[in-house]
């Protein structure tokens, strides 16, 4: 529609011709910290109920996959690379678990 | 500074889940010149009061990110608290100085009276009442869709429609001695 396009071409001209003029707000390096400054002091991270409850979940799942795997490699003798795999990966799901939950009450006390 | 759409996420995300002010920080620096533009044009030029606005714009950003849904762009809700910080100033300085015991609302002062005592079409936009600037300032400075603008003002998008019909019917005047520049 031609109406249209006129609408657009002077959108487009007016708004080349602002920010051209646009008044450029005074160089603040300063701003941003500043602006950090004013935020409230942090608040130590505390641990919900449901974090609680999903780290004793990824705990007893972490443990029974540990035990598992094994009783598999004790009882077959076999050391694959895949039961080393998810023997390593038990043990990581527990020890990041057990970080997660522990560090933040670490700070606390 | 320009970061796109995941690098915002990944920075919202690590504002929220571990209070990174590093992260925060660098929202600040992405959008602070723009914000800051968009407070000098409310407030008419004046530097300390839109900086000011700006700050408190931040800070209500910071307190309040985790109420801010997935899909809704940081971007326009930023430019919503800082829009809703300008009206609130407003009122706030129309109250101490008023007599009236009633708080005014902020009245739509513009007519259709063609601006001509503009040089520039910047003094002319000046001249717009609030709402008008502040949906010029987003659609012409800020490229922002009706849409966007209207989340930002709170206005439905007709009107949001009508206010700029009206500032480019307001412009054109000035418009028409550019054409011969």
């Amino acid at each position: 529609m031609k109406n249209d396009k006129t609408i657009q071409d002077t959108d487009r001209r007016i708004a080349s011709i602002l920010r051209s003029e646009a008044p450029v707000p005074p160089s603040k390096d300063w701003f941003t910290r500043k602006t950090l400054n004013r935020l409230p002091d942090r608040q130590p991270r505390t641990v919900s109920l449901s974090e609680v409850v999903a780290f004793f979940i990824v705990l007893a799942v972490s443990v029974t996959v540990v035990i598992r795997q094994t009783k598999e490699m004790l009882s077959s003798g076999d050391l694959t690379a895949s039961n080393t795999a998810i023997l390593m990966s038990g043990l990581a799901m527990a020890i990041c678990a057990t970080l997660y939950i522990s560090v933040p009450l670490l700070k606390k006390w | 500074m320009t970061i796109n759409r995941f690098q915002e996420l990944a920075l919202i995300t690590r504002c929220v889940a571990a209070d990174d002010r590093n992260a925060f920080g660098q929202l600040v620096g992405v959008y602070s010149e723009s914000l800051r533009r968009f407070l000098l044009g409310l407030t008419k030029g004046d530097a300390a009061l839109a900086d000011d606005l700006a700050q408190e714009t931040f800070l209500k950003a910071y307190l309040s990110i985790r109420s801010l849904e997935g899909v809704t762009r940081f971007r326009t809700w930023l430019f919503r608290i800082a829009y809703n910080e300008f009206v609130n100033n407003l009122r706030r300085k129309r109250k101490i100085d008023t007599t009236d015991e009633e708080c005014p609302d902020i009245p739509d002062e513009s007519s259709d009276e063609p601006l001509i005592s503009a040089d520039t079409l910047t003094e002319a936009i000046m001249q717009l009442s609030e709402t008008q600037r502040a949906v010029v300032q987003l659609f012409y400075y800020e490229d922002f869709p009706i849409a966007r603008i209207s989340a930002v003002t709170s206005l439905p998008q007709a009107t949001v429609r009508s206010h700029l019909f009206r500032a480019r019917n307001r412009l054109a005047t000035i418009l028409e001695k550019y054409r011969y520049q």
